[in-house]
């Protein structure tokens, strides 16, 4: 008798997963989604993906799966998603690290043509730092001082190649050809107690890692490398109010997809995608941790990152930034 | 004054039942994240953190925060079972856990290690609450040429993990130091031995790395002799340290407590650390130091000590400094950001519901560990009874699935099961596993840091010594290098004596 109903049960199970796998496509989704981070799970890029996936689960009614695959830069979770199959059910979280800064200065295995991309959700204000007690209030005097005192200063950033030292570059450039030594270290933490401790004299970093020293009037900025002046420091001016509009350098999140998915599974992903990018509750989380929620559509998007990659590529090649 | 009304204001918030409940969850999910090998503190925390996000923001914290020293209350305990580190922080225990536990003696061991966990568990509290903020001032002093001067002084010290051969543990240190060039080169960017591999651009993850040379080599050697299963048959006698046992740990707990306060400060330095800092240090003040490896209380009550007592270090950068100095920390920062707190200098003052409660969180929090571990320790003990052909595929299957956890990746079982394969050859030839990993963890910020000091000083190696921290660091391991020297002398002039 229970042999009987256990064979029941198993065919009736078979069954289903063949009812569902026919109709897979017209349903979509029929599973659970994965969502890669293509860095570590403690880091913010993972939190704002977390974040995107809570809202996204309602949007599409599966729910979405974080899976964090950090390593070389990101390059290892954006290689992951570029083989995975072009069903949907694989989604990145396309960024200026995997597919900005990394396949500038590293050999990867995919190319940014291998994404779909859905869309941007957020961006994150870079800013040029010093300590507070440090004699230059300003970028000019900072440049000034670097001029005459060539390899003196020091810069730190959190690593060769990451966007901060992507931007220093962009600035020693955009100053003169100035002279100032970089000390890279291994994470943000090492790399602001650095500045704090006065070993190094600047750096540009993410300014949601500092909110702290700065307000507690521990570091000062000297200027963003943003578009606007900033809400939470309006009395700073740009790099460009300065005098450099080339410094400017953000960095940027959204969501892809392998290519080649079915025609209506993209379709449903871009609709989902753009209403939970634009949902009042996942904007203000993501302003809470940090980031500046400003949304970009698909194509908007798509030409976005092609500019980015043409600069970024342009910048490694002149200040020679390469990891091989 | 106004610390003891803020700590009594904090008591208040932590005895709410909501935040007493999620303190509870906290150090429960800990515990046994801890047990399990490889699945450590960051992958649960992360997973936990959106359940923050509809919390109030001190619930939350008191959660994610009870999860990490729980964690280090947990990981000691496989360490002493089957030789396997539960967590990066408890591979130094299995040296002395695990050949206590061979001798009969699994209930001391892990009672001492909770209870040791708990008194600097409670001592880096205290002085968090007192010192966090002239502290945070002092530990921002140690930039790169004190870090290097600091390495210097912990790469002397791998010499006295040596337990057989002095030569055979320079080999292994040196084998350590090799491994951890693999990786990006961090100054340069170049790739070195990665072999093409882009797993290995960031270098041998670390656990892995540990639970191969000490885990799955253990059960490799253990296998082929099926004889000494016997030795675990022999009674249990006591399932608490003795008073016996308690006279040999004051000395290493008290000495601990202080190693791992100080050392969970620094950024990058931490609870490791702290723990090999501690053996090393006991191994070397110990009038017996030929006993350690052998299975003896202070080898556990040291590291153990220091462990958790660097968690509370680890506080002070990120209530007093706002930078988190750990990737443990820096979930914690999130989960305070998403509700609009930033920690840093002026949190004290703009949220002290949140600091104190914290604080008072932490006293609650080991006290529960404490209870909660304790009754544990009897059913820990039993595991030891499960014969072998159920517990080593257990185990095997165990570490397969932590180390797949860390980074998601397949990568990282294959670095496993091949250092569990050179790990099996080492001890046939009997060399130790303890200097490779400590060399292991150093070398890297060694090199980083010697580097970043000659970018600062233009290449001069002068900043070593004309900044006073350094200078100390830089004299102190000297000094033992030379002691360690002289020892050696005198041994083989003494044999050569006899010999004549």
């Amino acid at each position: 008798m229970r042999k009987k109903l256990l064979f029941g049960l198993v065919v009736a199970c078979c069954a289903l997963v063949m009812a569902l796998q026919a109709d897979g496509k017209e349903n979509y989704p029929t599973k659970n989604i994965e969502l890669v981070c293509p860095y570590g799970a403690g880091g913010s890029t993972s939190m704002g993906a977390r974040i995107i996936a809570g809202t996204l689960s309602e949007m599409i009614g599966r729910t979405v799966v974080v899976n964090n695959k950090p390593g070389a830069g990101g390059s290892i979770g954006a290689e992951y998603v570029a083989k995975a199959k072009p069903d949907g059910y694989t989604l990145f979280v396309s960024n200026s690290g995997s597919n900005g800064v990394t396949p500038a200065i590293r050999s990867v295995r995919y190319k940014n043509e291998d994404f779909e991309l859905f869309g941007q959700y957020a961006i994150q204000a870079l800013g040029l730092v010093v300590r507070s007690d440090a004699p230059w209030k300003s970028v000019d005097e900072l440049v000034q001082h670097a001029k005459q005192n060539p390899g003196a200063l020091k810069f730190a950033t959190s690593g060769i190649g990451t966007s901060g030292h992507f931007c220093m570059e962009l600035f020693k450039k955009a100053g003169g050809d100035l002279k100032i030594e970089h000390v890279p270290f291994k994470s943000g933490p090492e790399y602001i107690a650095a500045l704090l401790g006065g070993h190094v004299h600047m750096g540009i970093l993410y300014l949601v890692d500092i909110k702290g020293p700065l307000e507690a009037g521990k570091l000062r900025l000297l200027a963003p490398a943003t578009e606007k002046r900033l809400e939470d420091y309006p009395n700073v001016p740009t790099f460009g109010e300065k005098g450099y509009p080339e410094v400017k350098m953000t960095a940027w999140y959204g969501v892809s997809a392998p290519v080649g998915l079915p025609k209506e599974v993209s379709e449903k992903l871009k609709t989902s995608l753009a209403k939970t990018f634009q949902h009042p509750e996942v904007k203000k989380m993501l302003t809470q941790i940090g980031y500046a929620p400003v949304y970009k559509d698909a194509e908007e998007f798509s030409r976005f990152v092609k500019e980015e990659e043409s600069k970024l590529t342009q910048i490694a090649k002149e200040a020679n930034i390469k990891i091989d | 004054m106004d610390i003891f009304s803020g700590l009594l204001s904090g008591f208040q918030v932590i005895f709410q039942p909501v935040n007493f409940l999620y303190c509870f969850l906290g150090v429960f999910v800990g515990t046994l994240i801890g047990v399990l090998p490889g699945i450590g503190p960051v992958g649960a925390m992360s997973i936990l953190l959106p359940t923050t996000f509809g919390v109030s923001p001190i619930a939350g914290v008191v959660m994610l925060a009870g999860i990490y020293y729980g964690a280090m209350y947990g990981g000691s305990t496989t360490s002493i079972l089957v030789n396997i580190p539960g967590e990066a922080a408890s591979v130094i225990t299995c040296l002395d856990g695990y050949q206590m536990a061979r001798k009969g003696r699994a209930g001391p061991a892990l009672g001492m290690a909770a209870l040791g966990s708990f008194i600097g568990g409670t001592f880096s509290i205290i002085a968090l609450m007192f010192l966090a903020y002239p502290l945070s001032e002092a530990a921002v002093k140690f930039g790169p040429p004190e870090y290097f001067s600091l390495m210097c002084m912990g790469l002397v010290v791998v010499t006295y993990l040596a337990r057989g051969s002095l030569s055979k543990a320079l080999v292994m240190a040196i084998l350590g130091l090799i491994l951890g060039v693999v990786g990006t080169d961090p100054i340069s960017g170049k790739l070195r031995f990665t072999l093409g591999f882009p797993d290995l651009a960031d270098g041998i993850d670390l656990v892995p790395l540990a639970m191969g040379l000490f885990g799955i080599s253990e059960v490799l050697t253990n296998i082929e002799k099926p004889i000494k299963r016997m030795i675990f048959q022999t009674k249990i006698q006591h399932l608490l340290p003795t008073r016996e046992d308690w006279k040999n740990s004051v000395g290493p707990i008290v000495r601990g407590s202080f190693t791992g306060f100080f050392l969970g400060i620094l950024p990058g330095g931490g609870s490791i650390l702290s723990s090999f800092v501690s053996y090393s240090m006991e191994k070397k003040i110990s009038k017996h130091p030929e006993k350690f490896g052998t299975g003896i209380i202070e080898g556990i009550a040291g590291p153990e000590t220091a462990n958790n007592a660097a968690t509370g270090g680890a506080f002070v950068p990120l209530l007093a400094l706002g930078i988190p100095p750990n990737i443990v920390m820096a979930l914690l920062f999130g989960a305070l950001l998403v509700h609009g707190v930033y920690p840093g200098p002026m949190l004290i003052k703009q949220h002290p519901e949140i600091f104190w409660g914290t604080i008072a969180s932490m006293y609650v929090g080991n006290a529960m560990l404490l209870v909660l571990n304790l009754p544990l320790i009897g059913l820990w003990v039993k595991l030891l009874k499960v014969p072998y052909r159920i517990l080593f595929p257990l185990i095997l299957l165990f570490t397969l699935i932590g180390s797949y956890t860390i980074n998601n990746k397949t990568f990282d079982v294959l670095v496993m099961i091949c250092f569990g394969l050179v790990g099996y050859i080492l001890r046939k030839f009997q060399y130790e596993e303890a200097p490779l990993i400590l060399a292991f963890i150093l070398g890297p910020i060694l090199e980083q840091a010697f580097r970043q000091s000659l970018i600062m000083s233009n290449g001069s190696l002068a900043i070593f010594v004309s900044r006073p921290i350094a200078f100390v660091a830089l004299a102190l391991s000297a000094a033992l290098l030379a002691s360690t020297v002289i020892g050696i002398f005198r041994q083989a002039r003494k044999r050569v004596a006899e010999i004549e």
